[in-house]
């Protein structure tokens, strides 16, 4: 042996390498598939310890599903149609033992529900993945319990290719059940398999597998057609889900009807739009062209439909629309931004109450990450902000615990603004100063509190104060939402990104409206944005250096007027 | 970090010395139309799939009597959706030629560019070749939305024993391309494509074997569909209507002088022979009394009936094999048939 | 830093290259250990015969159509598929077609030679069952070693059921292993009834397991869930193993103990009930009985006793470790043989 161990550690790989050349030379195509295969295999040893059996109720065996650990800390998500709204259910996973587990929000829409292990243990979760950059014909895997095999509880895996991407399969006969945004699968799977993870190659989660296509003829067995809610239709109501919520998914309590053009393409015109509804509000009518959706080019009806039900109630659209001119010559360009009404599915209203406790729970595990990192108490923001007419001018803020003050405009010749918890004041350079008006108070108060609240104990300790109530879009993040009680009850919302447990933002009311702050740091630079809540439109933004640390002494004090 | 660097590309290196391997899909998205007939009774489905295999507006598709109807409309890949005629019909092969009707002038100004899938061969395949079909199942496919691939493997090709028993197999389709590739209502009609992309068949319809009590999912191929529409493409005006087969009357079956126990009882069908005419080809063959008949000309028998069947095909003067068990022995034996 | 994502670029083109290229060497991979396979798969024909207990057809149309329905699902017949495990003549199939009590069972070879077959012995347990005809000099196919078995290998079905000039391929991947009593390895290939009785073979063309009717409902399977991309086959150590047993003629059933479990235990199979007469019963095993172990195999769980039982066969002697109260206890059992014939 020792002489083995003289040997230079790059002869015996060079060594290795000739031999396995010349292997390779013998059948370099057996070679390569038994890799290709290894690997493979390999992939399934891991995955399969991320893939759940899923009985609702105590006693597994008495029908059930299949579920995916998605979180270590036990979270599984699986198929409403398997979980129903069961409390407690049975999961085995492939160490062949069962674990409790509590149900936590469902998606009857979507067909999505999450659950929580009750063991403390760390489970092996699997990562999410990006079902938007599929590609038909790639190969997925599909695993889980048909028929309830596996009296091991160990995973079933069947493989195939993605044979379509942004299905919208409706809801058939009595079901609720809606696929909006569905990968459509060829790899087999079977009753039972309902709730279990759809992998890539790479071993990311790209949906939950939850519906088939069943000739009648052979009974409720596969056909080679199969539907998996895709990952980041989930993705959108995570928060919601964790939350503890009965999920609704949008509408935009408007149809649109196909209608085509004389060159053969199609154009998307609506053709029924409630008075009452939203997007009425924001400018949609009847007869308008409905070209893009959030961004997203709709080529028929189907293409609108697959993206607006991927999104839950209250999640903000945007459209662009072309209308005809009153006078027959041409058209002209519209936008419409709303938010998105719900389409209600699952238990009637009133019979899901979220579990306070669990809700309590969900909301600790939160905030424990973020009170961990220590946001500053004190902290200063110095840099430009651009209006909505496009003019732009200095602004610093300074928070100090209760405090904020806001100076606008040059050094020296700056309008100040300061707001202490109770009592405000405003001040324009050379003039005394005067009450904050109610406006800018809230103003003040609600980037100030918001902020504060979520850090605050005493606040944290009261239920009612402080609870995660779901999940919101800002941009290109999707955050989970906080609700916020100040000491005169008024209701804020705080914003979490879940990931990063970064503070993402804030919304409260201004007047008469409600404002919505997004909060973006990247070292020492911090990005601002207020927009309108319920459309979106974007009021100013602040760019700046963000710095942290105790305030200069005096800055909340009025200055003697000349 | 430049050692990683240069790994990197060592590792590379050997990869991009070999041709990156094309996507055998992609000459196809272009080429795979959605059929709509009418109709769609029982075991029948309205929708299908079908293959544009000229430029000039031909489209490829699997027989159907859906497709009679004068509201027969064709949707491409882009969602543009055209009425379309059968231009050719042949439900001997099952397969039927449809011609788009495209507009004179054109779409929105331009003319119309199809781009047509060439029809490959099949005679390279093996079981077990990797294959690939586009269709529409269930035909929830919409306007200009894909339609769905699935995959499979080459299961066989040829003739196999079991498609004698098969009720609605095209009847003079006489090789086959059987495959795993799931197959539901709505994907007869699309290609059957190679991993190099080639279009080796065209899917047919949802077939059950009697025999097995199984569903075949089949595929006629290419080269047997190359006369079927190159003759059809330079024709002035459409020949819907299916050929007349020249049916000869079937006349008595050759001769054979073998006279099997034909029992009324339904349990137990057997091709026992009860008596060989003496001097007949059956005797100048060796059959004997109780021989049980098995395989007749390269086909089991496992009744009379089958027995029957098979010698209905047959004619005169041709030899054939007989497999026989008598006793624990199995014979073969060569009997020349005459005529009746 | 940023010079370097040319690397990841390219790194990244070779990875989605990679993919399209496993896809060739796969399919090419795949026409050779079918070809290594093929001299050893044969087809069966199994001819006559009407088990009593299935309906026979009641009418001339039914009888031309040759459907024997049973139970609501239609029962396939025609011909099934085979492998040589000797070169002197044993042929290892499954017991798809002796349901039919056939009068006739006839083996064609790859060459296309046919012989009469005669029936050595059966395993009702697995489904099994091997045939004897007289050759010599047939190739026999090589066996996969246990280890070989894992989830997520290919796994290619080759049958001859389609008339014994064709060999009949379909793929998909080991699904799963010890399903049905522990009994099963389970894989996603496409089969129907012809290929009952045929191998299951890696990319290396050696073979996994021999696929057999085996059902979900337990006893045999029709054809109600063929092409659910759901087949069983008897893994290559057993299948082996059962082989020198079979040879000795006679039929193997699975072993019967007796034993009702409390369906969550978990810390040792603690029993619910014992069937009287059975040979738990006589054992001396009673209710509240905690089994723990059969032979070396911990039990745990009621899953971990039926795979351990599974392996067995009526008239084998397992030895059971209980405990009752505080005391352990041991005692060997002989298993019999199942109360009533399932479906």
């Amino acid at each position: 042996m020792s002489t083995l161990r003289s040997f230079p550690g790059w002869g015996l790989a060079l060594a290795a390498f000739a031999v396995s050349a010349v292997a390779q030379d013998a059948d370099p195509d057996l070679a390569q598939a038994l890799a290709d295969e290894r690997r493979q295999v390999a992939l399934i040893e891991r995955l399969s310890k991320s893939v759940a059996a899923v009985f609702p109720g105590e006693d597994p065996g008495q029908g059930g599903g299949s579920g995916v650990l998605i979180d270590s800390r036990g979270y599984v998500l699986t198929n409403f149609h398997v979980s129903g709204v069961a409390k407690v259910l049975t999961v085995g996973l492939d160490d062949g033992r069962t674990y409790r587990a509590r149900l936590l929000g469902i998606d009857p829409g979507g067909d999505i529900a999450l659950l929580r292990l009750e063991d403390e243990r760390a489970f092996t979760a699997v990562p999410l993945g990006n079902s938007d950059a599929l590609r038909v014909g790639e190969r997925v895997y599909a695993m889980g319990n048909p028929f309830l095999l596996a009296e091991d509880y160990t995973p079933t895996v069947t493989q195939g290719v993605v044979s379509g991407l942004h299905r919208y399969r409706d809801a058939s006969g009595s079901s609720d059940l809606v696929y909006g945004d569905s990968i459509q699968i060829d790899a087999s799977i079977n009753p039972g398999n309902s709730g279990g993870p759809l992998f890539s190659t790479r071993g990311t989660l790209l949906g939950i597998n939850g519906l088939g296509g069943f000739r009648p003829d052979r009974g409720r067995v596969n056909v080679g057609v199969g539907f998996a809610a895709s990952i980041d239709q989930i993705k959108n109501f995570l928060w919601d889900l964790r939350a503890c919520r009965q999920c609704q998914h949008g509408t935009m309590n408007a149809t649109v009807r196909d209608q085509e053009t004389d060159d053969g393409r199609t154009r998307l015109v609506v053709d029924a739009i409630g008075r009452e509804s939203a997007a009425y509000r924001a400018g949609l009518r009847l007869g308008d062209v409905v070209r893009t959706f959030n961004g997203v080019e709709l080529s028929n009806q189907n293409h609108l439909l697959t993206y607006v039900s991927r999104l839950p109630s209250g999640r903000r659209v945007h459209l662009e629309v072309e209308r005809a001119r009153e006078d027959g010559e041409g058209v002209y360009q519209v936008e419409a931004s709303f938010r998105l009404e719900p389409l209600w599915s699952g238990p009637r209203r009133g019979e899901w109450i979220p579990d306070p406790q669990l809700v309590t729970a969900e909301t600790e595990a939160l905030l424990a990450g973020y009170r961990a990192t220590k946001p500053p108490r004190a902290w200063s923001l110095e840099g430009t902000l651009t209006r909505r007419n496009g003019t732009s001018v200095r602004r610093l803020v300074r928070v100090d615990g209760e405090r904020i003050r806001v100076e606008t405009g040059t050094l020296g010749e700056a309008r100040i603004e300061v707001y202490d918890g109770k009592d405000g004041w405003q001040q324009e350079p050379g003039q005394a100063a005067q009450p904050l008006s109610p406006a800018r108070r809230d103003l003040l108060a609600g980037t100030r509190y918001a902020l504060l609240g979520a850090q605050d104990p005493e606040v944290q300790k009261t239920l009612s104060a402080c609870e995660l109530s779901g999940g919101e879009a800002l941009e290109d993040r999707l955050v989970a939402r906080l609700e916020v009680r100040d000491r005169a009850g008024r209701k804020r919302l705080v914003y979490f990104d879940g990931e990063s447990l970064e503070f993402a933002g804030l919304a409260f009311p201004a007047g008469e409206a409600w404002v919505e702050e997004r909060w973006r740091f990247a070292g020492e630079r911090a990005t601002v944005t207020r927009v309108e809540f319920e459309s979106g439109a974007t009021l100013e933004t602040l760019e700046g250096r963000f710095e942290a640390g105790p305030q200069p002494k005096g800055c909340f004090t009025p200055e003697e007027s000349q | 970090m430049r050692r990683l660097l240069t790994l990197a590309l060592a590792c590379a290196l050997p990869a991009l010395a070999q041709e990156a391997a094309p996507d055998p899909l992609e000459a196809a998205w272009p080429a795979v139309v959605k059929v709509y007939g009418a109709g769609g009774f029982q075991g029948v489905p309205a929708y299908g799939t079908g293959v544009i295999v000229d430029a000039r507006g031909f489209v490829l598709t699997s027989w159907s009597i859906a497709l009679r109807t004068p509201s027969l409309r064709v949707v491409d890949s882009e969602g543009r959706s055209y009425p379309a005629e059968i231009w050719r019909a042949d439900p001997g092969l099952g397969v039927a030629l449809l011609k788009l009707k495209l507009p004179v002038g054109g779409l929105g100004g331009a003319q119309v560019q199809l781009e047509p899938l060439a029809l490959g061969r099949s005679e390279d395949l093996s079981p077990g070749d990797t294959v690939y079909t586009l269709g529409n199942p269930f035909g929830f496919v919409y306007g200009a939305e894909r339609v769905a691939v699935q995959r499979g493997v080459v299961t066989t090709v040829g003739a196999p024993q079991t498609a004698a028993r098969v009720e609605k197999l095209p009847p003079r389709l006489k090789r086959l391309i059987l495959h795993d590739a799931p197959h539901n209502p709505g994907t007869q009609g699309g290609p059957l494509l190679t991993l190099d992309g080639e279009l080796v068949g065209i899917c047919g319809r949802i077939v059950e074997s009697r025999a097995t009590n199984t569903l075949l999912n089949f595929a006629v191929p290419a080269e047997l569909l190359r006369d079927f529409v190159r003759e059809a493409v330079s024709w002035r005006s459409p020949r819907p209507d299916p050929p007349r087969d020249r049916v000869a009357s079937p006349g008595p079956p050759p001769r054979t002088g073998l006279r099997l126990l034909r029992a009324h009882l339904v349990r137990s069908p057997m091709a026992y022979v009860e008596r060989v005419v003496p001097e007949s080809p059956a005797a100048a063959a060796g059959i004997e009394p109780d021989d049980l008949v098995f395989r007749f000309a390269g086909r089991t028998v496992r009744s009379c009936r089958d027995y029957d069947d098979v010698l209905a095909g047959l004619e005169p003067g041709r030899e054939v094999e007989v497999v026989v068990k008598r006793g624990p022995r199995v014979l073969t034996l060569r009997l020349k048939l005459e005529a009746p | 830093m940023t010079r370097s994502w040319w690397v990841w670029a390219l790194l990244g083109a070779t990875a989605l290259c990679a993919q399209e290229r496993d896809e060739g060497a796969l399919q090419r991979a795949t026409r050779r250990a079918v070809a290594r396979v093929s001299p050893g798969v044969v087809e069966i024909e199994a001819l006559g015969g009407l088990e009593e207990g299935f309906q026979a057809p009641t009418n001339e149309a039914e009888a031309q159509k040759g459907i024997l329905t049973k139970g609501g699902f239609k029962q396939a017949f025609g011909p099934s598929t085979g492998i040589v495990v000797r070169a002197d003549g044993w042929i290892l199939t499954s017991t798809f077609f002796l349901r039919r009590k056939p009068r006739h069972l006839i083996v064609t070879t790859h060459d296309g030679k046919s012989y009469v077959a005669t029936l050595a012995g059966q395993d009702r347990a697995r489904a099994l069952c091997l045939l004897k005809i007289r050759a010599k000099d047939l190739t026999p196919v090589s066996w996969a070693k246990p280890d070989a078995l894992a989830v997520g290998r290919y796994a290619i079905a080759v049958g001859r059921g389609l008339g014994h000039e064709h060999l009949a391929v379909s793929r998909g991947i080991v699904s799963g292993l010890n399903r049905i009593g522990g009994r099963a390895l389970q894989s996603s290939a496409a089969i129907s009834p012809m290929n009952y009785g045929g191998p299951l073979i890696s990319l290396e063309g050696e073979v996994l397991g021999i696929l057999v009717p085996l059902s979900l409902k337990g006893g045999q399977a029709s054809v109600d869930i063929y092409d659910s991309g759901i087949g069983f086959a008897i893994p290559t150590a057993d299948a082996q193993q059962a082989i020198p047993r079979l040879s000795k003629a006679g039929v193997l059933e699975p072993g019967f103990l007796g034993v009702v479990p409390a369906p969550l235990s978990s810390d040792g199979v603690r029993i619910a009930g014992v069937s009287p007469g059975s040979p738990a019963a006589e054992a001396g095993i009673q209710p509240g009985d905690t089994i723990t172990k059969v032979d070396e195999r911990v039990t745990d769980r009621p899953w971990q006793l039926r795979h351990a039982l599974g392996a067995h066969y009526a008239g084998d002697t397992v030895r059971l470790t209980y405990s009752r109260g505080t005391t352990t206890h041991t005692v060997e059992v002989t298993l019999g043989k199942p109360p009533a014939a399932q479906e």
